[in-house]
């Protein structure tokens, strides 16, 4: 058992309508009685509305609507008390701890919202509840409502079918181990997320450490190649080297070609260029001595004449020049032809050697077998650090995954807890003369389904489950325990033996370190008042809480007469 | 009775060409002893082969100067029939100058000169008392002007023996012109291709660096001789004054003058392509090509089809007197400001600045400096 919370006092108010509800709790059993319909569940259904679980919104609507304000003082032993006063007025929620300054938390109407997610984890420190659930594929904090319902019996679904008291939770993934794994002790659902990871982790490193393995093992020629990997090597450089060299030289060698081939279209650009002039000249009029129409004798100025002259001149020794430097550069481009030709002779004998080298073979194996595997040593090789390297991996992993505990072990543990749990269970049920089940899965907590039974025999089997479970989890030494709420024990029609027989079951099955709070209806077909069960079955020594004045209906509020104002400030001030 | 060798070198070149040459040749040969600033002119196959006339400021004649040149295929000359018929062709040129009637001054005279690119040998053997001596006289590199008066009188009338066997000779009175006959010797080439190139080389050594084009300028000055070659000789007796015939000294100072203010330094001009990449800050890797634009610019210029250079160079021609700069590069920029402000080239900025220069070259004349 971890944490023991218990009640000390329900306090509401709306101060609009100024009406109030106040009371107090005993340790051990109370009691809420009143007629029908006149508010016990809605007092039970506040009680956990104040803590800030919104399921109960629904259930308290119309009560609401009158803006009322909740106060809850509790204590926590844990094991020494601490007190606690939790305010709720609409989306506030206002935590007091012993002196310290509340801490409230504003706008908790959504589950999701962040202050709701911060009360959540307020409150599960407060309380000590670690539970953690998966949602979204991801452990987080479960809601605020499992921490409640290993004690709470709704008045409609909890007696139907177990665990049911809360909507939503049936549809988190694996809730019903999580919940009975955590309660039970088994595994702390918190470092799940951490084992899973973890397995994830080891699973991935398996996987690859598997390809690899399998890399390795199909490629045999590797082996082969290894050992002869040095012979080659050195066969390799003594070709490799003589055809750098060649290589470099032939790089040399293209360069300088490109250079004379743009030294060539450069002059032989110009030559075009002369050329043209030239022809030019040649048509020039001046070139003439005769009229070429009259064949007149033609006169140029002699300055012309000796203009044109020294044009024609300067034309035809340039051309002179350009023409010899094409020859001498075309001569040496032919000399460098002759170069790339021989360099081309090389390489066919390079050629020849990389070919004689490739048929070269120690002990069967070809250079060029054992150049296609030279990737393969390199993998290998590769592989084999990386190989090292994940197989240290999934060993840390395995290391840290055996602070877990193993699947199988928490199967064991769970049946055996299943066991455990069905001694007590069978025993409550046969205590609250429950029919017997002929099916053993309906003792193992793991596995039970719905129960096959119907009204006052489904009910009794519901209240034998339950207070089996909450004995069985006590068990567990981090389990908070929180008072059990079970709303309307006597629903549907009770003969008074039934009754009788589960009062008395409840009687013997109350603890001093437990309160128990359950509500039956006063009603006509109900001739044992609240009082007479009292005195019948708890020796008087159970606390009383009568709603409506046990006449009125729908009046769980009464109105105010002003005797609570110094309580409402404090209430108001914790809020503010 | 023609002597096939005396005319062999006038069929193999023309006759006209062979002149030409030799005019020349004699006129650089003492270009800066007799030629430079005298004036007088010259006539080519008119009364003579060439003909030289010196003029005094009124125009009169004050000497005349006639070559009979001959070339000669093998051998050398000697006295005989062959030179006799030369000589008396020579001495009947200078009858002719006396007769002619072109206005001469008080002092005139003449010389007859017999001139060849072949040695001239005289020689006489004589048997003076059973004594058998030999007079002669060679007119070659060694000595290349000989006067007849200077000669043996032996050699002297050995000569005379010869040319008395015509008829002319004592007819016409031809022993009074003997005075006036000289024997010249001229180291000339043979074909008229090894002529110019000596032609070129005179040039080239008379004006110096005036000249960078010699042949240009050899072909410039054979324009001078056009008309005078064209001009066929008539029928009609040939006359000294005879216009047509003569090349005056004004006309060949005035080509020896464009020839060498008008010369085109184009190598002088193409080797600033460097400097001129430098000074446009032309990049290393594009120089290559700036080079070889600004070089070809000066091709360009010759031909008139290329518009766009012309365009420029007719700029600069016409414009480079006004910059006001006084260096080079400053005057460029100048022009350039101006050539885009009155017209506009396709060419682009380095190029056209290119250009520019490589116009201001060929318009300044820009010589070696």
């Amino acid at each position: 058992m971890g944490a023991l919370i218990e009640y000390n006092k329900f306090f509401a108010f709306s101060k609009n309508d100024k009406k109030y509800f106040n009371t107090d709790f005993s340790k051990g059993i109370n009691i809420v009685h009143g007629k029908n319909t006149s508010g016990k569940s809605t007092f039970i259904q506040s009680i956990i509305y104040t803590f800030g679980i919104n399921d109960e919104k629904r259930k308290l609507a119309e009560l609401l609507k009158e803006e009322v304000i909740f106060r809850l003082d509790l204590t926590i032993f844990n094991p020494t008390p601490t007190k606690v006063s939790i305010v709720r007025d609409d989306e506030i929620v206002s935590i007091k701890v012993e002196n310290k300054a509340p801490v409230k938390f504003i706008g908790i109407g959504g589950n999701k919202s962040r202050e709701h997610i911060k009360l959540k984890s307020f409150l599960s420190e407060l309380f000590c509840f670690d539970l953690h659930l998966e949602y979204d594929n991801e452990y987080k904090p479960a809601s605020l409502e499992a921490m409640f319902l290993p004690y709470y019996i709704a008045q409609d679904v909890g007696w139907v079918s177990r665990h049911k008291s809360f909507r939503g939770l049936d549809f988190v993934k694996n809730f019903k181990n999580d919940f009975f794994d955590y309660f039970l002790g088994i595994v702390n659902n918190y470092d799940r997320i951490e084992k899973s990871q973890l397995e994830k982790q080891k699973k991935e490193l398996e996987a690859e450490s598997r390809i690899i393995h399998r890399i390795e093992k199909n490629d045999k020629a590797i082996k082969l190649a290894k050992l002869k990997d040095e012979i080659f090597t050195a066969r390799t450089i003594e070709y490799i080297e003589p055809y750098k060299e060649n290589k470099s030289k032939l790089i040399e060698l293209e360069k300088e070609y490109l250079i004379l081939c743009n030294k060539i279209t450069l002059l032989e650009e110009s030559r075009k260029v002369l050329l043209r002039v030239k022809r030019s000249l040649n048509k020039d009029i001046l070139s003439q001595t005769k009229c070429p129409t009259c064949s007149h004798e033609l006169s140029h100025s002699l300055e012309d004449t000796y203009n044109y002259y020294q044009d024609l001149n300067d034309t035809e020794n340039q051309l002179e020049e350009l023409n010899k430097n094409i020859k001498s550069l075309k001569d040496s481009q032919g000399a460098l032809n002759k170069v790339l030709s021989d360099i081309n002779d090389k390489k066919v004998i390079v050629e020849k050697d990389y070919y004689e080298l490739i048929e070269y073979k120690v002990d069967n194996v070809t250079l060029e077998s054992w150049l296609s595997n030279k990737v393969n040593i390199k993998l290998s090789d590769e592989l084999k650090s990386k190989l090292g390297e994940i197989t240290s991996k999934i060993f840390n992993t395995e290391e840290k995954l055996s602070k877990f505990k193993t699947d199988e072990a928490v199967k064991s543990e769970r049946s055996r807890a299943s066991y455990a749990f069905k001694a007590t269970f069978e025993k409550y049920a046969s205590e609250l003369k429950v029919k017997p089940f002929d099916n053993e899965q309906f003792y193992l907590l793991y596995e039970i389904p719905a129960f096959p039974r119907q009204g006052v025999e489904l009910l009794k089997t519901l209240l034998a489950y339950n207070f089996a479970f909450v004995d069985i989890i006590k068990r567990t030494s981090h389990t908070h325990v929180l008072p059990f709420l079970l709303d309307a024990i006597f629903e549907g029609d009770f003969e008074d033996e039934s009754k009788n027989e589960i009062l008395d079951f409840i009687k013997n099955h109350s603890s001093n370190n437990q309160q128990i709070i359950f509500s039956i209806a006063d009603s006509k077909s109900n001739v044992n008042s609240a009082t007479t069960y009292n005195e019948k079955h708890f020796n008087n020594r159970a606390n009383l809480i009568c709603i409506g004045e046990n006449t009125k209906k729908r009046s769980f509020l009464s109105k105010y007469v002003g005797n609570f104002e110094e309580y409402i400030e404090e209430t108001i001030e914790i809020l503010n | 009775m023609v002597d096939q060798s005396v005319n062999a070198g006038v069929r193999a070149q023309q006759g006209f060409a062979l002149q030409r040459n030799m005019a020349l040749f004699i006129i650089l040969d003492n270009y800066d002893s007799k030629f430079a600033g005298t004036k007088y002119f010259l006539s080519l196959e008119h009364l003579e082969d060439i003909l030289f006339c010196y003029l005094d400021n009124h125009g009169q004649a004050i000497k005349v100067e006639t070559y009979q040149s001959k070339k000669k295929s093998s051998g050398n000359w000697k006295i005989g029939v062959e030179l006799a018929e030369i000589i008396i062709k020579v001495l009947k040129v200078g009858k002719s100058l006396i007769s002619d009637s072109h206005p001469k001054c008080s002092s005139y005279g003449h010389d007859l000169y017999f001139s060849s690119n072949t040695a001239i040998h005289l020689e006489k053997r004589v048997t003076v008392n059973k004594k058998k001596s030999t007079y002669s006289k060679t007119v070659n590199e060694e000595d290349i002007e000989v006067i007849y008066n200077d000669l043996d009188p032996i050699l002297q009338k050995a000569i005379t023996d010869k040319l008395a066997k015509h008829d002319a000779f004592v007819e016409e009175n031809l022993s009074d012109e003997l005075k006036n006959l000289k024997f010249l010797y001229i180291d000339f080439n043979k074909t008229n291709k090894e002529q110019e190139n000596q032609l070129r080389a005179k040039l080239e050594d008379v004006f110096d660096r005036k000249i960078n084009d010699s042949k240009a300028a050899l072909e410039s000055i054979f324009g001078l001789f056009k008309n005078a070659e064209l001009t066929y000789n008539q029928k009609s007796i040939a006359r000294l004054s005879d216009k047509s015939k003569q090349i005056h000294s004004q006309d060949i100072n005035n080509v020896i003058k464009v020839i060498t203010t008008k010369s085109k330094a184009f190598q002088f001009w193409r080797d600033h392509k460097r400097e001129i990449a430098q000074k446009l800050k032309i990049k290393p890797f594009e120089r290559e090509i700036f080079e070889q634009k600004f070089s070809l610019a000066f091709d360009l210029f010759k031909s008139k089809e290329e518009a766009e250079h012309r365009k420029i160079l007719m700029f600069v021609k016409s414009n480079y007197r006004e910059c006001k700069s006084y260096n080079e590069d400053e005057c460029i920029e100048e022009l350039v400001a101006k050539f885009r402000y009155e017209d506009s080239s396709k060419l682009e900025e380095e190029t056209l600045k290119a250009t520019m220069y490589a116009a201001y070259f060929e318009s300044i004349n820009k010589m070696d400096d």
